[in-house]
């Protein structure tokens, strides 16, 4: 099977940006599970418009984004540098997208939220915090994942206490994992591959 | 003056059944009104919170116009829709309290829709991204992010009602002041002041005073809280 067969987004002759404003070329991606793609460049290279036209969020400026799997639960899901973790409390959250109270508790145990279960989110660190969001994903069983500026705000423990979750997450459900981030990824035995872009 | 106030805080105080159930009747239509600005509005804000901002903006317009609509103007377009000549006469509404709640549905609407859709606009876009990326859709997407924004429901909402207890425009056209069934606090004052009852059109002032400051106040200690 090649990569274009089990790409779950493919893109060609893509060009992201906002309202129709280009922003960057993209190389042709076949997006597939189990790797963990890595967007590199500079402070307004594009990499957030990357993430959003691929989630489906804002339209490609031209070129097109070919999707064999959802946009939301199941499918392609972004998560924001800075989450919105809506009021309540952290297991309300988890209940975004009307997962099964399985899949809360796996996720739960993944993510070591269980004591913060209760806790109201916005007395949570930003660590903490990008944990429940990243749950919050992975309790729908995303197909592609989406994580913009993943190293955004963390000290170097919780960058690797991070990706620990990161690998766990891909080690566990398999998805397509689509990373913005300034810093290497410190992810032994995951297959990682480059997409570097240029305003 | 000082002797009518006395004689005024006496009528309250010996429990005038009379003024007590017209305030009661006044309570009733305006909570009414504003259940069914929040039923109709609240739905119409999260269209047009997740509408292009050009349509937002319009409805803001639309809405901060409506607000400023005098009272008498409300109460004469639907006099002359539910008068018997008029298109809805045959709904046989004109002179009754369901007159006086739509009008004052019509003046608590705008209110509603203006306070609530200014919160949702100040939401950042990340709170209506992530319900899409995570596939929330229809009526649950509505009560996530109208849930973001309660403390500006019930605030716009106290706001509404006081707008609608203390409006006499509209209760005077189209409910008619009638004894027993159509009379408000507003449209009594109107009337002790007529006949010249002072004690009892300012009985009647400082039970109105007193519910709107009592409004006005739950809005206050609500959003400090918040």
């Amino acid at each position: 099977m090649t990569d274009d067969d089990k790409a779950l987004v493919r893109t060609r002759a893509l060009t992201v940006g906002y309202t129709g404003s280009p922003v960057a070329k993209v190389p042709d991606l076949n997006l597939a599970g189990g790797v963990v793609w890595h967007v590199t460049g500079a402070n307004g290279s594009g990499k957030t418009a990357l993430l959003k036209t691929l989630a489906g969020l804002i339209p490609p400026v031209t070129g097109n984004v070919e999707r064999r799997c959802n946009i939301g639960a199941g499918g392609a899901i972004y998560i924001h540098p800075v989450p919105y973790l809506f009021a309540g409390t952290v297991i309300r959250n988890l209940t975004l997208a009307d997962p099964s109270p399985h899949e809360i508790d796996r996720v739960m145990r993944l993510f070591e939220l269980e004591p913060l279960q209760e806790r109201d989110v916005r007395a949570l660190s930003y660590g903490e915090q990008r944990r429940v969001a990243l749950a919050r994903a992975v309790a729908s069983r995303p197909a592609v994942l989406l994580v913009d500026e993943s190293d955004a705000g963390l000290d170097e423990a919780a960058h690797v206490s991070w990706w620990t979750y990161v690998a766990g997450a891909v080690a566990d459900g398999a998805p397509a994992l689509v990373v913005a981030a300034h810093r290497l990824l410190p992810c032994d035995g995951v297959p990682i591959r480059e997409i570097h872009l240029r305003a | 003056m000082l002797v009518e106030i006395g004689r005024a805080l006496t009528l309250i105080a010996s429990g005038d059944v009379e003024v007590w159930q017209i305030a009661g009747t006044s309570f009733a239509v305006s909570l009414s009104a504003v259940l069914a600005a929040l039923a109709i509005g609240l739905p119409v804000t999260y269209r047009l919170a997740t509408s292009t901002p050009r349509t937002a903006s319009i409805g803001i317009w639309i809405a901060h116009s409506m607000a400023a609509l005098p009272t008498v103007v409300i109460g004469l377009t639907l006099y002359f829709l539910f008068s018997t000549d008029g298109p809805l006469g045959w709904t046989r509404l004109l002179y009754t309290r369901t007159a006086i709640a739509i009008g004052q549905t019509a003046l608590a609407l705008p209110l509603v829709v203006a306070v609530v859709l200014g919160a949702l606009r100040r939401l950042p876009d990340s709170a209506q991204e992530s319900l899409v990326t995570h596939g929330v859709t229809g009526a649950r997407r509505m009560s996530w992010l109208l849930w973001e924004v309660r403390p500006a429901i019930v605030s716009g909402a106290l706001l509404a009602f006081s707008r609608a207890f203390t409006e006499l425009g509209t209760a005077l056209i189209v409910g008619g002041n009638i004894r027993g069934a159509t009379r408000t606090l507003t449209t009594y004052i109107a009337l002790e002041y007529d006949r010249g009852d002072d004690a009892r059109a300012i009985a009647l002032g400082l039970i109105l005073l007193s519910v709107a400051l009592a409004t006005n106040s739950l809005m206050h200690v609500f959003l400090k809280d918040r």
